[in-house]
């Protein structure tokens, strides 16, 4: 084990120092080749204060902490908020999707009118949408091998979910629909559904921003108490409830276009910040109960008859609040210009962020394969830590080489508008 | 491989520790007792059983009722003998000096909404005790989580009010269908709902899971007689703790 340990951690580094490596050259590329409109639009963002690195290093954090909680047996993923408090990862990550939705279309719906930002916004759920089809497509090939190679009596009720491939004609049609998604499936649909309704939000959000969140804000109260929610096939409905978590997303979209400054806030720091301490404090001391029963003890009955069930589907205030609570103590704690968010060694965190989408998408097969290589070959503590490791570093190496990508993509399309401008005699 | 077999070892051995080990073979052979031993706090009476003891009190024969899915059917055993719920019977009846009967009403299908309809019968029979295995069936159909945590609650509190203790039994685990099917919700719902009623839970998904990682339990045999010897080992480790997590739940109480 303490081989696997060693190995496991070199390989790390490995991956990290070439992560490092991969970062220095794509500044010395981006220095030499942008130098005076890179720092132009530094300068710019400055003044507007528009990136935050919070965002990007936050939501980064947040996909790691989605890839460890995906593989089941991997006691790596202790680390994870989820078994600190309410919440978790999902809400950090449709909190700061909504906001950077909001930041990033909005601009388009400045500069270029309502119906170019609805087409951007829907190329990006089309995305979305092939992405949820190819995982659906991976966890077929998934459950035919096992049906195929797993046949243990014991098990019959279970391998009651190979009868979707008796049916293909119907199963087929469902997924395509969005209605049938076996295990880890769920975020995406919810992505893909908000940010369907994500041009009438944006544009409503621009006008009439507190009508759109008392809107929003009934919306989550009335499908909370009334269980409104989508269903699901064969049976069930969505795991989350895009009428409840709507509401965070809505909020994160606020947040995005009130530029993060809120100036209530401010002054009401002095008196939230030791409420949200506290509410944090006892949500984590109930959250290790459910791992240590010996502390549940010290639950009183009466407050777990009150909090229990908290329930995920719908968003659960009690959630919520936690989400709140340690979202403001972060924004307080650690400023925009906090030395730690630019720590090198962070910095594939803040990569990852940047390109969500791509990194969500990856992280699931990712943790779909750890999983498969810890059920079919080795299950180890080391070999645990070493798929972490490992599914990390493609995250981060995925993550370089789109920035890399997206760069040399705007450059060789900055040098062809320049040669497009020049007088030429026909186009190839 | 190598690290695996020493790992499984490092494993057998601290299992092997009487110290942790789960149950005492009081009529049965030391080294069953052994094969099954999980850590204890893994079968630990976390509750009471107020109505049980009472029925214990009348000195009057146990009727106890087991409602449940495939599992509980016994599939996979070399004989209907070996099914837990049977291994159950004889084990409650050896640990409590006690005449035990386990009535059974077990199938395939049975979610935790349809097994509501099953208590009544049960409940005729002046049962003091119902094991509810239940879970695996709501997570392979997907029913709405909800539902299933809200059948659970109405089922305990149905059973409870006609003077029977209810211990739930969790999903049973193997990495191979923990791979296709997300039962993380589910497993939470159950024992969510269970420290809600104050009702025990047996983890029989802990219990499976401590098997499989020391190597005592494969679930992808190769061929039929490992398979049944499997099973057999399961089923039987399976109804010894469960027989001794309610005894030790009845000493809780005095």
């Amino acid at each position: 084990m303490t081989i696997g340990l060693i190995v496991a951690t070199r390989r790390g580094c490995g991956s990290f120092a070439e992560g490092f490596r991969r970062k220095q050259v794509v500044t010395k590329i981006s220095a030499q080749d942008h130098l005076p409109g890179t720092t132009a639009a530094v300068q710019q963002n400055v003044a507007k204060g528009a990136r935050d690195i919070r965002v990007d290093f936050f939501r980064g954090m947040a996909l790691i902490f989605i890839f460890l909680d995906h593989i089941p047996d991997n006691n790596m993923n202790w680390i994870t908020i989820r078994n600190f408090g309410f919440s978790d990862a999902t809400e950090i990550f449709v909190f700061i999707s909504g906001y950077s939705a909001a930041k990033a279309y909005s601009r388009y719906l400045e500069r270029d009118g309502i119906l170019f930002a609805t087409a951007r916004i829907l190329k990006r759920c089309w995305q979305l949408y092939v992405t949820q089809l190819l995982l659906f497509l991976a966890f077929t090939a998934q459950v035919a091998y096992t049906a195929a190679h797993f046949s243990n009596p014991m098990f019959s009720e279970e391998m009651n979910i190979v009868n979707f491939l008796n049916e293909p004609h119907v199963t087929i049609l469902q997924a395509l629909l969005l209605r049938f998604r076996p295990a880890n499936m769920d975020i995406l649909p919810l992505y893909i559904v908000l940010l369907g309704g994500f041009p009438l939000i944006l544009w409503g959000l621009a006008r009439l921003r507190w009508m759109v969140l008392l809107l929003s804000a009934v919306l989550y109260l009335a499908a909370g108490a009334l269980h409104w929610n989508l269903s699901t096939w064969p049976d069930g409905v969505w795991l989350f409830n895009p009428f409840t978590w709507q509401f965070l997303f809505v909020l994160g979209a606020a947040c995005g276009l009130s530029r993060g400054e809120f100036p209530w806030l401010v002054r009401l720091q002095s008196f939230i910040a030791p409420l949200a301490v506290l509410y944090l404090s006892a949500s984590c001391f109930i959250a290790m109960g459910w791992r240590f029963p010996l502390l549940q003890r010290w639950v009183p009955d009466l407050l777990e008859a009150l909090i229990y069930p908290i329930d995920k589907t719908n968003l659960d205030v009690l959630r919520l609040l936690h989400f709140f609570a340690l979202a403001f103590l972060v924004r307080w704690l650690i400023p925009a210009n906090s030395r730690l968010l630019t720590w090198r060694p962070l910095h594939p965190v803040e990569i990852c962020g940047q390109h969500s989408l791509e990194i969500f998408s990856i992280s699931i097969f990712l943790s779909f394969l750890a999983h498969l290589w810890l059920v079919e070959v080795n299950d180890s503590l080391g070999s645990q830590l070493s798929v972490s490791l490992i599914g990390f570093s493609v995250m981060a190496g995925f993550a370089y080489y789109l920035h890399w990508y997206h760069q040399a993509e705007r450059k060789s399309q900055a040098s062809r508008a320049g040669a497009a401008s020049l007088p030429s005699g026909g186009t190839p | 491989m190598t690290r695996r077999l020493l790992l499984a070892l490092l494993l057998a051995f601290g299992l092997a520790d009487p110290a942790v080990a789960g149950v005492g073979g009081r009529s049965s052979p030391a080294d069953t007792a052994e094969a099954c031993a999980v850590p204890a706090e893994m079968v630990a009476p976390s509750q009471t059983m107020p109505r049980l003891t009472a029925a214990m009190a009348t000195g009057k024969p146990l009727m106890v009722g087991l409602v449940g899915s495939s599992s509980s059917l016994g599939r996979g055993v070399s004989s209907p003998s070996h099914a837990y719920p049977v291994m159950l019977e004889k084990d409650l009846q050896e640990l409590l000096g006690r005449k035990v009967t386990v009535l059974t009403r077990a199938e395939s299908g049975l979610t935790a909404p349809l097994a509501l309809a099953r208590f009544d019968e049960m409940l005729s029979q002046h049962v003091a005790l119902v094991v509810w295995e239940t879970g695996t069936t709501d997570a392979v159909s997907g029913l709405a989580l909800d539902r299933f945590g809200q059948a659970i609650g109405d089922g305990v509190r149905m059973v409870q009010a006609h003077g029977a203790d209810v211990l739930l039994v969790d999903i049973q685990y193997s990495p191979q269908t923990a791979m296709v099917l997300n039962f993380d919700p589910y497993l939470d719902y159950l024992h969510r709902e269970a420290e809600a009623n104050d009702v025990m839970v047996f983890h029989r998904w802990d219990v499976m899971r401590a098997y499989v990682d020391s190597g005592r339990f494969n679930p992808a045999p190769d061929g039929a007689q490992e398979q049944f010897r499997n099973a057999d080992f399961v089923n039987g480790c399976i109804g010894r703790l469960l027989a001794g997590q309610i005894a030790a739940g009845l000493k809780r109480q005095n």
